[in-house]
């Protein structure tokens, strides 16, 4: 049985993402005895392969080489990973065996190519993976959020990748000395290109690692009453986020999307307007967040999920709000406090 | 050009949280008189093709389903939007929790179609069960290259390119036909509404169904425990009294958060 980490680093650094999946790799393999090894795959990776060693897996092949410097080429990166499986030198010893790689779409297409290229089973996007009597558990989100399904395989090979939000230890796993190697893949030019790339104009922070974020629903009604959540947002210091609803009815980029096929936010202050707190919604949102809930409605959904809720109708919440704000801020100022 | 439409059937994602409801052995959701509907990511999809027959109106676009009769609602629906073909592939509840299962009978929906496809495209996550495995593994049962959330296509004289959302920036990306495309929810490719006369006309158009049962997936499958329903957290304090009074709590408690770093 073989615990293997998918790691990528297309610009020499580790994907926070793949190490927070290493690191729940090594807790696997400590906890069942296992050994536990690390495939990095990229360009300049010796940043990444530091971070890699601070995890200790007990062994860490190296893929590095130019064409795998460009992170929208995840054909690539299937590529590349697949000739490892296939042809390298793990290919006879994989029996038992759980591959994993960390959150986001280019992982999950990786996870599903290899999948079929190793006739493996892939069990989706997952938390809490534990090794069963044969193959593995793991649990999924499914209906879009509103349940957990309990899942198993006793494939010979399951590939998966960690869902995001998931806690991860970084800091209790173990301090082996990593024997690191390199493996030479066979990678052709791929088919799909990238012929253009254009910046979106005005795209602002990102969400993702906003700390306050004061996010609008389709109960904002138009495009332009997210004009007073952004006034809200920059007194306070965040930025404005939205619901697939507000952002399908084009009130706002799809860049602010929060939810589960949107961006996973980690905020410690979630400010919900005129969002009903739909399943898929409410999964982009990491549970350690604070979550205000304004709605008019007082059976919306939001309102089981929230920490503080207010009933009304925002015209005749925010601007208050956003006058006491202002009024404590000028306070503050006023005594030096 | 021919393009294929892959269309899923999911439970109403507007419906209420106090709705859903399991099966008393936990290994199913009881949904009789839920609704069902086609998922935004499906009717994203079916927009798109249409897009491509807006450009170029010798397209043929055909929608494929695999599922329960209830899924055939998805397919009418393409085709009260004029798509040329509906297929559907019988598929059981079990089946449909297994993304191989579903990507092979997606395959022998496909084939059934005759006219090999030059773009299949397809809703970035299929049906209630998937997260996104379904597309890519789509694109390898039929040996095809595979982009992942476009949200456009357009055709030119070297061929087709998609356009996808990537991290503050709007890639192009050429693709060589055929090819596998998973779409995402974007203004522009809001689903339109269809004329009436060809709703009522499509209920007289036929599905071609297969035989699911016949389809042969060999892979060793995935099966399912238990389902659960995660709790939420407990009691969200209601704040009372008028707007302004509640919106003057609201501050306090905000600043309450802010001083000591949200927790």
């Amino acid at each position: 049985m073989q615990i293997v980490s998918l790691i990528m680093a297309p610009n020499g650094e580790a994907s926070q993402d793949g190490l927070d999946a290493l690191a729940v790799a090594c807790k696997l393999a400590r906890n069942c005895d296992q050994s536990v090894t690390a495939v990095l795959a990229g360009h300049g990776v010796d940043q990444a392969i530091a971070s890699i060693k601070e995890l200790g897996p007990d062994q860490l092949w190296v893929m590095d080489t130019p064409v795998l410097g460009d992170e929208s080429s995840t054909d690539l990166f299937v590529q590349a990973f697949h000739a490892f499986f296939e042809d390298g030198p793990l290919q006879d010893s994989l029996e038992n065996s759980l591959l994993l790689l960390g959150s986001g779409s280019s992982q999950q297409e990786i996870a599903a190519r290899l999948a079929a290229r190793l006739r493996a089973v892939p069990l989706g996007e997952c938390f809490d993976l534990s090794p069963a009597e044969k193959g593995w558990e793991a649990s999924r989100m499914v209906y879009g959020g509103k349940a957990v399904a309990r899942v198993q395989s006793e494939a010979n090979l399951c590939v998966a990748t960690l869902k995001a939000g998931t806690s991860v230890d970084r800091d209790s796993v173990g301090a082996t000395n990593t024997e690191v190697k390199t493996f030479t893949a066979e990678i052709g030019p791929s088919p799909i290109t990238v012929e253009k790339r254009e910046t979106i104009a005005g795209s602002g922070p990102s969400i993702e690692a906003a700390g306050i974020i004061v996010s609008g629903g389709r109960g904002m009604g138009s495009a332009e009453s997210f004009a007073i959540l952004r006034e809200l947002a920059q007194n306070l210091g965040g930025v404005v986020g939205a619901s697939l609803p507000a952002v399908d009815a084009g009130w706002m980029p799809s860049a602010h999307q929060v939810g589960q096929t949107g961006k996973f936010v980690s905020p410690e202050i979630y400010i919900a307007v005129g969002i009903s707190g739909a399943s898929q919604h409410l999964a982009g949102i990491r549970e350690t967040a604070k979550i205000v809930a304004i709605n008019k409605d007082p059976k919306a959904p939001i309102f089981s999920a929230a920490d503080v809720g207010v009933v009304a109708n925002y015209s005749d919440v925010l601007p208050t709000l956003i006058r006491e704000l202002e009024m404590e801020t000028q306070l503050e100022r006023g005594t030096g406090a | 050009m021919h393009v294929v439409v892959c269309l899923s059937c999911i439970l109403d994602p507007e419906l209420p949280s106090s709705r859903f409801r399991l099966l008393e052995d936990q290994m199913g959701v009881a949904d009789n008189g839920i609704p069902h509907t086609m998922s935004p990511f499906d009717e994203a999809a079916l927009e798109v093709s249409l897009q491509v027959r807006d450009q170029a109106s010798d397209t043929m676009i055909s929608a494929a389903s695999v599922g329960l009769e209830e899924a055939d609602d998805v397919l009418r629906r393409a085709l009260g939007l004029k798509a040329d073909n509906a297929v559907r592939v019988d598929a059981g509840l079990v089946d449909m929790q297994n993304p191989v299962t579903v990507a092979t009978k997606l395959k022998a929906a496909i084939v059934a179609l005759e006219t090999p496809p030059d773009v299949v495209l397809i809703g970035r996550e299929y049906g209630d069960w998937d997260d996104g495995t379904i597309p890519p593994l789509l694109a390898e049962e039929l040996g095809m290259g595979y982009v992942g959330l476009i949200h456009a296509l357009h055709s030119d004289q070297d061929g087709i390119t998609a356009e996808r959302e990537r991290k503050e920036t709007i890639e192009t990306i050429r693709a060589p036909i055929p090819f596998v495309a998973s779409v995402t929810n974007y203004p522009s490719n809001r689903i339109r509404m269809p004329i009436l006369k060809n709703v009522v006309m499509a209920r007289r158009r036929p599905i071609t169904l297969v035989d699911g049962a016949a389809v042969d997936d060999q892979r060793v499958g995935l099966t399912l425990n238990q389902l659960q329903i995660p709790e939420r957290k407990s009691a969200c304090r209601m704040l009372e009294g008028e707007p302004q009074e509640q919106a003057a709590e609201l501050a306090s408690v905000l600043q309450e958060w802010m001083s000591t770093g949200g927790r």
